[in-house]
């Protein structure tokens, strides 16, 4: 075997893909060329350092900004067509959409004291600074909404502008509407990816700070425990209850930490 | 609840697995949840495809990272990857192939780019061979982490340095661990091809820091 071919084997010799006689000849090679032996030398080195070369985290708001990008591409009226499946249907879920929005920057604007902080143990707890005012209400809210008629809300699978069309979408059919907002974006980004890994719900970032969730109402223990770590405020919104329509509707604040 | 707990603690196992060092070979956990993301978000389910964009997204962006100067500029690439694969994802007809198709649609949008940046003149260096791979700067510290931590910026110099198909075929072999079999259908070169030019690639990165590795 001459220098060459050695080396043209280093590749195969260090992946372990050489017959048994090829190793043989190789490494009667390397135990008499100084060369060679060297060349193999250097060559083992920089494959253990090309190891230690870890692969970097994607940045916080790397899943944010494709939806970001999706969303100019398939507007938001093609999400919610996705999501209500008729115009009129998504006009009375708009209203929903948007008196959640306006009742949520109304609450920007107030900066309501802190109304509890959720935690893990099934219930709202009280804050510290809250007094009698402030837990249960969110777990109250939900259950005393009167409920309201939910079959306009199902998720189908029925519009042109869907892409997908090879499956039918299996039904959903949230009756909570909760908007989140979030300031700060490092809480938001790690929030939505947190919610977004879970299929109990669907939830958009819908702009700047604010996240809408929908989901169904037994799901309301298994969003209370992905909000566990985070410190939240209520917007408490009765008037909603009239106009809502279809959807009951929740705003919560998270409080930047 | 102890459903959802044991569903939160998997998914935080298959988060961690996937973003454990280089390892692109997936579980079988991995495909199996890739598979049935795929099907669901073909079905429509958009919340699907963000689920597929945790499981693949330390991947893509770090394959992109090798094409581009910035990170700013790699979030930027690997998420129109992404946008990309959303919406070529009715055209996939095997769901189970999603991972290779994943891998060609990256390497095909990557090179793209660079070429088109490289048309508009954003890579000053006309050749990489002008690209000089710095000496090790410290030589002893206590811990030995800033010693590593500068071995691995320098082995990133070199291989930005390596010319364009010598250096795919080093990311995809020995940063993101591909088999040779996945790197010949990702770059659609017969395996013999594959493993003579990867032999010729790591000849080509280990003459270039060859003078780091001579230093005891
Ligand atoms: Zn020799």
């Amino acid at each position: 075997m001459n220098c060459t071919s050695a080396q043209d084997m280093f590749s195969d010799l260090a992946d372990d893909e050489l017959a048994a006689v090829d190793v043989v000849r190789i490494e009667e090679h390397l135990a008499t060329c100084r060369q060679c032996a060297q060349e193999w030398g250097y060559f083992k080195k920089s494959l253990a350092w090309l190891q230690e070369v870890q692969p970097v985290a994607p940045p916080a708001d790397f899943l944010i900004g494709i939806n970001a990008k999706l969303d100019r591409e398939f507007p938001i009226t093609t999400w919610l067509r996705d999501l209500f499946g008729s115009p009129l249907r998504t006009l009375s879920s708009l209203t929903v959409v948007g008196l959640a929005l306006f009742f949520l920057i109304a609450n920007d604007n107030a900066n309501p004291p802190p109304l509890g902080h959720m935690a893990d143990t099934g219930s709202f707890t009280h804050s510290q600074s809250a007094t009698n005012q402030p837990t249960r209400l969110l777990s109250r809210q939900l259950k005393t909404i009167p409920a309201i008629s939910h079959t306009s809300a199902t998720w189908s699978n029925n519009v042109q502008a869907n892409p997908y069309r090879l499956a039918p979408l299996p039904t959903f059919t949230p009756d909570i509407a909760i908007t989140v907002h979030a300031p700060s974006a490092e809480t938001r980004n790690l929030l939505y990816q947190r919610l977004v890994s879970q299929k109990h719900w669907r939830v958009h970032p819908v702009r700047n700070g604010t996240l809408l969730i929908y989901l169904n109402e037994r799901e309301i223990p298994h969003l209370r425990h992905t909000l566990a770590p985070h410190r939240l405020t209520m917007t408490p919104k009765t008037s909603l209850r009239a106009q809502a329509g279809q959807l009951r509707s929740v705003s919560l604040n998270i409080e930047t930490q | 609840m102890e459903l959802f707990t044991l569903t939160a603690c998997l998914m935080v196992i298959v988060v961690l697995l996937n973003n454990s060092p280089g390892h692109m070979q997936q579980n079988g956990d991995t495909f199996a949840k890739t598979t049935e993301l795929v099907l669901a978000c073909q079905a429509g389910d958009k919340q699907a495809f963000n689920r597929l964009v945790l499981l693949y997204q330390t991947r893509i962006y770090n394959l992109a990272l090798n094409y581009v100067k910035t990170p700013e500029e790699a979030k930027d690439l690997a998420q129109d990857i992404f946008v990309t694969a959303y919406r070529s994802l009715p055209s996939l007809r095997e769901a189970t192939k999603f991972s290779a198709w994943l891998n060609q649609l990256t390497i095909n949008h990557c090179r793209n780019r660079y070429r088109k940046l490289q048309r508009r003149g954003y890579f000053t260096s006309t050749s990489t061979d002008d690209i000089v791979v710095p000496a090790l700067l410290s030589t002893d510290t206590p811990e030995g982490n800033l010693e590593r931590d500068e071995r691995i910026s320098l082995v990133r110099t070199a291989i930005a340095a390596l010319p364009e198909a010598e250096k795919e075929i080093i990311i995809l072999r020995d940063l993101q661990d591909l088999s040779y079999e996945e790197i010949s259908a990702t770059l659609e070169l017969p395996l013999g091809t594959v493993k003579s030019k990867l032999n010729r690639a790591r000849h080509t990165l280990k003459n270039k820091i060859k003078h780091l590795l001579s230093t005891p």
